[in-house]
């Protein structure tokens, strides 16, 4: 219906900006004495049919007007809205209320990794005291008094037969006493060496691991260890195994990785070789097997052990082992 | 030990590049540790492991280098022209059972001068300082055969003759004092050895020579020895007197019996060929053998082992490239030990030799076809994963882990005033501490904390939450090894310093916080806290925790008396705090699943109230009397403020608390409530003796 009345409407309500403007012509059109309304009222001077007609859409065209007005009411509130939130915009750069944010200690980070990819293999845990018996530190080993392979672990003494513990392999005897093979295990933890220099701390971290069922060989010892090597420094790390001496093992390894912090070049980390010792291990020892009670022949099984900081060091590139004991705050909360 | 190249290609038949030689000693066990580049040769330091006495030597080397490059080894060719006779001299060993052989040879007329230079040199390079051309032959043959040898200046022994044996078996008193070649007077023990003239003592055997008799210039005749001592003697006399030698690091370790005598020849003809004299038989006493020794073992056994396909003439190829005899017997093969190779006992230590020389670089790296199933240590793992919930949680709310030492000074627990009858002055003393402060197992885990916190402040950091889990060590009466519980401790310090917006509260309170929440992650609900008496924190600002009457733990603000004995230059404030995780583990793991509490949907009513009290008040006793009261309807109650200041008399504060009422059945009324609060209320006030704050 091309309604003048409705026209002009439309025209103005366009250029409505502000709620009293559109109150005005709310009142103007449909307000007691509004255009439309006087119109309405004036319908009683027609006739019935003329009244049906113009009645029906005088009604649709207030119908129309008041659902304009009312969408425009609607718009009016939401840039209102919308122009407060303006006046209320913060600096998003200052740092969060509540600002937590701790680190992690890096030697237990790589630990509980380490954990995690033995675990994957179907490892369990085992742990042990760190004040130990010389019997299950060294004895149980094979490792008698007065043996030169005594010289290569400075020990602390608690008395003639207590020792800080200078590795995690006592756990080794104290599980195998208790259980019988297939047995698969790690035992992390701390372990104490009479030393102290830029690159020895009187206190560190190991993991010491062991497998042991039938028909166990050397090669199942180069495959855990090369599957966990990989798992850590990633699948292109060159690994390689020397033959080395431990006395609760025969043969014995010792593991090289390419040294990751010049790529096997040759730097001032891996003394100029390309590689880095990471890994010492090897078959267990029959005398060991005797100690824990095994019938003889019947089981062959291979031992591991790692220093948890060298190779925390290796990962993050840390070039002072000292750092891992001041506990400096912004050391840790970089872990 | 020091290798120079040019010196080890005297004995080996063929061209071998260093980098080449060296890699390969290292992969076949020796490992080179450096190459150093030395006027014009190469001197390799070779790392042997304590169970290969037979690589301390130059030839030792080049035996192995026969064995991995199946080259040729020339040995040295001498030979002694002419042996005077000589009845007189007499060797005596009166305890064979720590001296096996002793073997000497007399030179008469020799001229002790400086070394020629290619001696100097060649000695020099391998690390040994010259002194004149006797001493540096000794120890030329040292390094070339492995062997130690000694010369006596044969004038100053007495009685003509040589004793071997210990003061306890020679001169029956209880010391022995002697002056060693470096001018030290040692006093030695009744059970270590001794060499001896007819009166004396003159060398303390396999480890030094003593001064009384020393070559020097003077010296025209001389006693040249070559022996084997029982290894373990020889340690047990060096690590007694702290004295490591060039000769005790090779007998401790074992030398070659049976190739004494060849060393000593060898020395005896250099002697001639440089000093000149006159050379007499050979005196050997030879008392103890060592049996020889035979290893059966399966060449299919050490296929399995290893893992490797390696013919059976491979494997023996190897072995006599080694110097290692074999036989076929039977089903096995018997393997004769050299008897420069005490290491090899057992078959495992034939598969390691196999193993090296094949190269273990060649043996395939394989995962076992199929893992057994093994069950898992319940205890230890769920102990583990509850540990390392509690870590996320501390990292989570901002505190950081730090890993301190196991040690601890006496002396720290003065500074914190630990009481003489506390079970943490029973700690574990460590006989051959580094230092002082390190001299026992740590028994509290704040100490050290408090000296990361002081490290960490000197270095300028104003504010930081440290924690530690880990093992404090307590003596047990009647229990040989000490108790470990695992403990955390817990630290947090600021400075005085006020930040306008992002302010992390820092006091007894916050502290409190974490713990509650800590405790009530793990589903605890029956701690509490009791006003703490522990010495070193504030006498006001403290608590001991409290799970089932049992003490786990304390927390507060360190007390200014003990703040006052660390070095701090700021004015921090410090909380800390240590709970026995062991004691909590237990108690967690005891715990059986907490069934499920329903919970009401109907509409809560809540009332807010606010009383005066005196400032000593203690808020529990209104969560006690609320607990007593009972009234099924109270669904919860807080405390939502505590003020004291303007409008509060003095002597007062006014503490502010909110009731939640909640049925389970209906919607409560709000007169229904009113009337419960209002006896809720009349009952506090009666029994904490406060007034209503209107």
């Amino acid at each position: 219906m091309d309604d003048p009345l409705k026209q002009s409407f439309l025209k103005e309500i366009d250029n409505i900006v502000s709620f009293q403007d559109l109150i005005n012509l709310k009142a103007k059109y449909v307000g007691k004495k509004g255009l439309l309304t006087e119109k309405i009222k004036n319908l009683g001077r027609l006739s019935s049919e003329e009244r049906k007609i113009q009645g029906k859409a005088l009604n649709e065209l207030k119908n129309f007007i008041e659902e304009k007005i009312k969408n425009k009411e609607i718009e009016l509130k939401q840039k209102e809205i919308s122009e407060s939130l303006k006046k209320e915009i913060i600096d998003i750069t200052l740092p969060g209320k509540d600002y937590y944010f701790g680190g992690c200690h890096p030697v237990n980070k790589t630990l509980y990794e380490i954990i995690d990819i033995f675990r994957e293999i179907g490892f369990t845990v085992e742990e042990g005291p760190e004040v130990e018996l010389d019997y299950y530190n060294f004895e149980a080993l094979n490792i008698p008094k007065n043996h030169p392979a005594r010289d290569m672990q400075d020990t602390f003494y608690v008395s003639e037969d207590i020792v800080l513990r200078t590795h995690t392999s006592p756990v080794q005897v104290r599980v195998m006493e208790k259980k019988k093979p297939p047995l698969r295990f790690i035992s992390p933890g701390k372990v104490y060496r009479c030393d102290s220099d830029i690159t020895h701390t009187p206190m560190f971290h190991q993991v010491e691991g062991l497998m042991v069922d039938e028909n166990i060989a050397f090669s199942h010892l180069k495959g855990v260890l090369v599957f966990f090597l990989q798992r850590l420094f990633g699948e292109n790390i060159p690994v390689r195994f020397r033959p080395s001496f431990f006395p609760f093992t025969e043969p014995s390894t010792e593991i090289d990785i390419g040294c990751i912090i010049c790529g096997a070049k040759g730097c001032r980390v891996c003394k100029g070789t390309g590689w880095l010792e990471v890994l010492g291990a090897g078959m267990v020892h029959p005398n060991v097997f005797k100690f824990a009670g095994y019938p003889e022949g019947k089981f062959t099984g291979f031992a591991f052990g790692m220093g948890v900081e060298r190779l925390t060091m290796l990962k993050y590139g840390i070039d002072d082992i000292r750092l891992f004991f001041e506990n400096d705050i912004r050391f840790l909360r970089q872990f | 030990m020091r290798i120079p190249i040019s010196w080890l290609k005297e004995y080996i038949e063929c061209e071998l590049e260093p980098q080449k030689l060296a890699d390969s000693l290292t992969m076949a066990g020796l490992e080179v540790g450096s190459i150093e580049e030395l006027d014009g040769d190469v001197v390799f330091d070779i790392e042997i492991t304590p169970n290969r006495a037979d690589c301390l030597s130059i030839l030792g080397i080049a035996r192995e280098i026969r064995a991995i490059f199946n080259c040729r080894v020339k040995k040295p060719i001498f030979k002694i022209q002419k042996e005077l006779k000589d009845d007189k001299f007499k060797i005596l060993i009166a305890n064979p059972e720590l001296c096996y052989r002793y073997a000497g040879r007399i030179i008469k007329g020799v001229k002790v001068t400086k070394s020629p230079e290619s001696l100097r040199v060649k000695l020099e390079r391998a690390g040994i300082r010259s002194i004149n051309n006797v001493v540096d032959i000794t120890n030329y043959v040292l390094l070339e055969y492995g062997h130690p040898l000694h010369a006596f200046d044969l004038d100053l022994l007495e009685g003509y003759c040589i004793r071997v044996g210990t003061s306890k078996s020679i001169s029956d008193k209880e010391n022995e004092e002697i002056e060693t070649l470096d001018g030290i007077k040692r006093i030695v023990g009744p059970e270590d050895l001794l060499i001896w003239d007819g009166r004396r003592p003159v060398a303390i055997a396999g480890v030094m020579g003593g001064a009384n008799t020393e070559v020097t210039e003077s010296t025209v005749n001389i006693l040249l020895e070559s022996a084997y001592f029982k290894p373990e003697s020889i340690r047990k006399t060096s690590k007694r007197l702290g004295l490591s030698t060039e000769a005790s690091y090779r007998f401790e370790r074992g030398t070659d019996i049976e190739n004494l005598k060849k060393a000593l020849d060898r020395a005896a003809s250099l002697i001639l060929e440089m000093a000149g004299g006159d050379v007499y038989e050979v005196i050997d006493a030879y008392p103890t053998k060592i049996p020889e020794r035979y290893i059966s073992f399966k060449t299919e056994n050490i296929r399995n082992f290893i893992g490797i396909n390696i013919k059976d003439e491979d494997m023996i190829d190897i072995l006599h490239s080694l110097e290692i005899e074999t036989r076929k017997d039977r089903e096995s093969y018997i393997a004769k030990v050299p008897t420069h190779r005490q290491d090899l006992t057992i078959e495992e230590d034939i598969a390691e030799e196999i193993a090296r020389i094949y190269g273990y670089d060649r043996v395939p790296s394989e995962l076992p076809q199929s893992f057994k199933p093994v069950m898992e240590n319940y205890e230890i793992a769920n102990k583990r994963k509850f540990l390392y919930k509690i870590r996320e949680y501390m990292i989570a709310l901002g505190f950081s882990e730090a890993v301190n030492m196991s040690f601890m000074s006496p002396e720290d627990l003065n500074l914190f005033e630990i009481l003489a009858d506390d079970t943490r002055r029973h700690f574990v003393s460590l006989m051959n501490p580094l230092r002082q402060e390190e001299s026992v197992m740590r028994t509290m885990l704040t100490p050290s904390l408090l000296r990361n916190v002081e490290s960490n402040t000197s270095r300028g950091i104003e504010s930081l939450k440290l924690f530690e889990i880990g093992r404090v060590f307590i003596l047990e009466k009647g229990s040989l090894l000490p108790n470990e519980p695992i403990y955390i401790g817990i630290v947090s310090k600021k400075e005085d310093f006020k930040s306008t917006f992002n302010e992390d509260p820092y006091d007894f309170y916050a502290l409190k916080g974490v713990v509650e929440g800590l405790l009530k992650h793990f589903k605890f609900d029956n701690f509490y806290f009791k006003r703490s008496s522990e010495p070193f924190l504030h006498l006001g600002q403290s608590a001991d925790i409290y799970i089932n009457n049992e003490k786990i733990g304390f927390i507060g603000v360190l007390s200014p008396k003990i703040l006052a004995k660390f070095d701090f230059k700021t004015k921090p404030y410090i909380c800390i705090g240590e709970i026995n995780l062991e004691n909590l583990f237990k108690i967690f793991s005891s715990q059986s699943a907490i069934p499920y509490k329903p919970f009401s949907n109907y509409p809560p009513i809540k009332r807010d109230t606010a009383i005066l009290v005196s400032t000593d008040f203690e808020s529990q006793k209104i969560f006690d009397i609320v607990k007593l009261h009972g009234n099924e309807l109270i669904e919860d109650i807080y405390i939502f403020d505590v003020y004291k200041g303007k409008g509060i008399p003095e002597g007062k504060m006014s503490i502010a608390f909110r009731v939640t009422y909640r049925a389970f059945d209906r919607t409560l009324t709000s007169e229904e409530v009113d009337s419960i609060h209002s006896k809720l209320v009349e009952k506090i006030i009666l029994e904490t003796g406060s007034e209503l704050r209107i």
